[in-house]
Parts: structure tokens; C-alpha cells; sequence
């Protein structure tokens, strides 16, 4: 589980989960504003690496 | 290729502008103009494209979706089951409410100790009791309020912050000073519906700047004094009767000050919560102590009930 900042809304959980979704070696992903969390399964630590950076680069904020 | 314009609900940010993108893309449509603010895009497609395009962005939640229109009591329906029902989108405000009907049998029980034992010796105590009551009872609901509110703090609206400061000056001092002015008279009633007013419409609406800070004192000072006015002209015209009307009119307003800021803030984020059921319990037996004490002990005006 990883602690996100920024997101507010229905969209922006939509839009991480999306994103993340796509990244290879992600199994499932899931965003809740309500808990400022995203959850994902990944196969390894550099998948982990990749799914922070996609955080990142739609302008949320990993903590 | 035709142009389509849409009218969509729920577009607040540029994740929604993205996610409307993106289901345009998925349904070989092109977004030629979209407006966050009157929630309008322009969409160009093929005919057989836009039924899709419409499905997939209700499914998004930006269609009707079944959403019931605004003014509608469907909606405040649906708000107050999903509290009950311990909605996750609402687990602040269930986790507040079972606070609440716990502190509320606490306060039974402390009171009917107290009741037993305590007001033995003062005179007219039975007619104390409906005042006592409504004292525990007005304790839970300002606490209630207090928690929800404060979870709003950081990302208070100006809006929001008046209308915070103003519900809870109002309902905190109108209740208290109602109740202490009954029993002690117009003087300390007002004194103590001000304070009380003050201290929840100030401390409270001052996260939404100086604009919510005064016109929560603003507020908790007038409805202080109404209250006490109100019980002290009412004394011998059905005053108790008034009271549980009041009450209750209270209790509905903080729980629509609630709904609204649901409505207008959105869902409280689960980080923002940090009261504990001790905080809470605490806080309200605090307060009804502190007003009982006043009402039972304090000094009494000219013309007081019972």
C-alpha cells in the first residue's frame, strides 16, 4: 500500500488505478481518496519503482 | 465524422478532464473541447460511437448515473442510509453517530446515578429532569458536530467556513443559553449561550478564515442571548414544550450542516479523523457537567424555572 496525496475525487482514483493498471508486472490496483491509498500487486520492487513514478508523473504525490 | 455536446455531471478537475479523455479514446472519439466549470464537452465521432461514449462515461460517474436532482429529498435519504448503513464513503460520520448513541447511554446512566444521589436535597428536582435531559442530550449533538466539522480544517472554503461557523454559533448557543437561561435566568443564560456559541461558531469557523471566525461569533453571541430570551418569556407559556420542539429542529439542522458538507466538501477523509470515543465521551460529559452544574448550582435570576 502506498500513501498518496492529492486526490480528491471519483476521477482521480479512476485515473491512478487506470495508469497503474496498465504497467507491466502490475497484477491488480486499486485508489481511495477517503484513505489517501493506493494498493497494488506487483511482481517486484522495480514494478514497484515504476508504479511510484506514474503516481508521480500525474501529479500526486507518493509519501 | 459528426460533433456531439454533451452536458456531464460530476466534472470537478483535470483527473475528470483525463478519464473523459481516455473513454473518448477507448470509443475511437476525439474530445474537441471540454469545460471543467459548466461541465459542457464537444465530442467528434461516428454516429455509432456517441451511445457508447455517453454508457461508458455514466458508468464513470459522469452521466445522470440515477443521481436524483438537486432539491430532491431522495438524496438526503440516500445520505442518511448510507450513514446507517455504515457506507465506507460515510465512515466518519457512522463512526460519530455510534459515538454518539454510546455517549448518549453513558450520560443515562451517569445521570440517573447523579439523579439518585445528587440532586437529592434540591428542591423542585423532578422538574429538572426534562432539563437535564435535553442538557445531555444537546452535549452529544454540539459534540458531534464539533468532530465532523473539524475534519473539514484543511481544506475549509471561505463559503464553507461562514456557513459552519454561522450553523454552529447558532445551534450550540441558541440550545445552551435556552437551557441555563431557563433554569438561572436571563443573565447568566446569555452569559453562558455566549460562550458556548462563541467557542464552537468561532473555533469552528475560523478554518475558513476571518470571514467564518466572525460570523461564528457573531452568530454564538446573538443566539446566546435569543436563547436565554426565548426561555425566560416562555416560562409560563408551555416553555418545556417549546424546548423539545427546538430540540429537535436543532438536532435536524447540525444533522443537515452535516449532509451539506458532504454535499460541498465531499466525503471526510478517513486521515483527517483522529477522535477517539474517549475524546468524544469525554468532551460531551465535560460540557453537560459544566452546564448541569451551572444550572443546578449556579446563581438563579428574578425569574427562573422551575
Amino acid at each position: 500500500m502506498l500513501k498518496v496525496e492529492g486526490m480528491h475525487c471519483r476521477s482521480c482514483e479512476m485515473l491512478l488505478a487506470d495508469v497503474i493498471s496498465e504497467i507491466e508486472g502490475v497484477e491488480k490496483a486499486s485508489a481511495s481518496r477517503i484513505e489517501d491509498a493506493v494498493r497494488v500487486v506487483c511482481k517486484d520492487e522495480k514494478t514497484l519503482e515504476s508504479v511510484r513514478k506514474a503516481i508521480e508523473g500525474e501529479g500526486y504525490r507518493v509519501v | 465524422m459528426k460533433e456531439f455536446e454533451l452536458k456531464l455531471k460530476n466534472m470537478s478537475c483535470g483527473s475528470c478532464e483525463k478519464v473523459i479523455r481516455k473513454a473518448a479514446e477507448n470509443n475511437q472519439a476525439k474530445i474537441k473541447e471540454i469545460d471543467i466549470d459548466s461541465g459542457r464537452i464537444l465530442v467528434e465521432c461516428e454516429e455509432d460511437r456517441i451511445e457508447p461514449l455517453i454508457q461508458e462515461l455514466a458508468e464513470k460517474g459522469f452521466g445522470d448515473g440515477g443521481e436524483t436532482p438537486r432539491g430532491d429529498p431522495g438524496r438526503v435519504k440516500k445520505y442518511i442510509l448510507a450513514v446507517i448503513g455504515g457506507d465506507p464513503q460515510v465512515e466518519v460520520e457512522t463512526t460519530l453517530m455510534n459515538y454518539s448513541l454510546a455517549s448518549i447511554a453513558v450520560l443515562a446512566i451517569i445521570g440517573a446515578i447523579g439523579y439518585g444521589f445528587a440532586l437529592n436535597g434540591i428542591s423542585a428536582e423532578s422538574a429538572y429532569l426534562p432539563i437535564l435531559v435535553l442538557t445531555g442530550l444537546s452535549s452529544v449533538i454540539m459534540v458531534f458536530s464539533y468532530h465532523h466539522m473539524d475534519c473539514y480544517r484543511k481544506t475549509l472554503s471561505c463559503t464553507n467556513g461562514m456557513m459552519i461557523g454561522m450553523t454552529m454559533g447558532m445551534m450550540s448557543g441558541f440550545m445552551s443559553g435556552a437551557l441555563v437561561g431557563a433554569t438561572n435566568g436571563m443573565f447568566i443564560g446569555s452569559t453562558a449561550g455566549v460562550a458556548v456559541g462563541i467557542l464552537f461558531g468561532g473555533n469552528l469557523g475560523r478554518y475558513g478564515g476571518i470571514m467564518g471566525a466572525m460570523e461564528g461569533i457573531m452568530a454564538g453571541l446573538m443566539s446566546g442571548t435569543m436563547g436565554a430570551m426565548l426561555s425566560v418569556m416562555m416560562i409560563n407559556d408551555n416553555l418545556m414544550a417549546f424546548l423539545y420542539l427546538l430540540f429537535a429542529m436543532c438536532a435536524v439542522l447540525v444533522g443537515g450542516l452535516s449532509y451539506m458538507m458532504h454535499r460541498k466538501a465531499g466525503p471526510v477523509r478517513g486521515t483527517e479523523f483522529k477522535t477517539t470515543f474517549v475524546q468524544f465521551l469525554f468532551m460531551s460529559v465535560a460540557l453537560a457537567a459544566v452546564m448541569a452544574a451551572l444550572m443546578l448550582l449556579g446563581p438563579k435570576g428574578p425569574v427562573t424555572y422551575p
